[in-house]
């Protein structure tokens, strides 16, 4: 298309060219970025299950388990929220255990089975914890409603198997499905919206007591 | 975070052997707080997981 002031330029050119431009500009500073750590980092091979898929990485050894999920696996419903294991926001079930996925390293997960939040349910069939987290309305913006509910499914399981918890009046008797019980084993799980108690309505009535 | 190594060890004497050969190696474990001062930049150049010691520990949880 000819520009009435002479200028053969498209809008699709002269994006291409802006992002050809932008690309030339980030490679020097990358090969810099290189230079200083002097060598390639060391890289590493890891196999294990995520929601009954066999998956194989070969990964930066320094990547977590969460962002080997989110970025290279690009299972983003798992979220990053501090990166410094103090939100919850990236809990996971490793082997049916919680743990936060940011402090973790994937390599150190060979050979483990690994459940996020969509290997729980999918939208169509809902695991009960997500159907409950929906009626009890368990979350607001709903950030740290994927750490919320794997968490809240790992608790039951804990409470179930006698794992004792802060709460617990006698560390060797079986834990009570009590609402303080269930506060202490979320207070790792911080929900700034506050749906607190919505959360523990829904925990409870998973667990088969009364919301 | 700065570049390190990770090597797996599957027994205690494992273990001592590897750690003997690389004296600043750490041991990562359950790594949640060792991993916390890595993405600070005070980690070490290498690391060294234990799996027999960490497979007991789960062990005894269930």
């Amino acid at each position: 298309m000819e520009h009435p002031d002479g200028l053969d330029i498209t809008r699709r050119g002269f994006l291409k060219a802006g992002a050809a431009a932008a690309a030339a500009t980030a490679v020097p500073q990358h090969a810099g970025a290189r230079d200083h750590a002097n060598a390639a980092p060391p890289v590493s091979t890891v196999s294990f299950m995520v929601n009954g898929t066999r998956q194989t990485l070969e990964l930066d050894t320094r990547t977590t388990l969460l962002d080997a999920l989110r970025e290279h696996l690009h299972l983003t419903g798992t979220k990053k929220g501090c990166d410094q294991g103090q939100c919850g926001a990236c809990t996971v079930l490793v082997g049916g255990r919680r743990i936060n996925a940011c402090l973790s390293l994937a390599v150190m997960h060979e050979g483990d089975s690994i459940t996020t939040i969509e290997g729980l349910g999918t939208p169509g069939q809902l695991h009960p914890m997500q159907a409950a987290f929906v009626k009890h309305d368990g979350y607001q913006c709903g950030y740290c409603t994927p750490g919320q509910i794997c968490s809240g499914v790992a608790v039951l399981w804990e409470i179930k198997a006698g794992v004792p918890s802060h709460a617990s009046a006698d560390i060797a008797a079986q834990p009570l499905l009590s609402a303080a019980e269930l506060r202490e084993r979320m207070s790792g799980n911080i929900c700034r919206c506050g749906a607190y108690s919505n959360i523990i309505d829904a925990i409870t009535e998973v667990a088969g007591g009364q919301a | 975070m700065k570049a390190f190594t990770y090597e797996r060890v599957h027994s205690v004497a494992e273990a001592v052997a590897a750690m003997a050969r690389t004296p600043d190696a750490k041991f990562i474990a359950g790594g949640t707080n060792l991993l916390d001062l890595m993405k600070l930049h005070t980690g070490p150049r290498f690391l060294r997981i234990c799996v027999g010691c960490g497979r007991r520990h789960r062990a005894a949880g269930r």
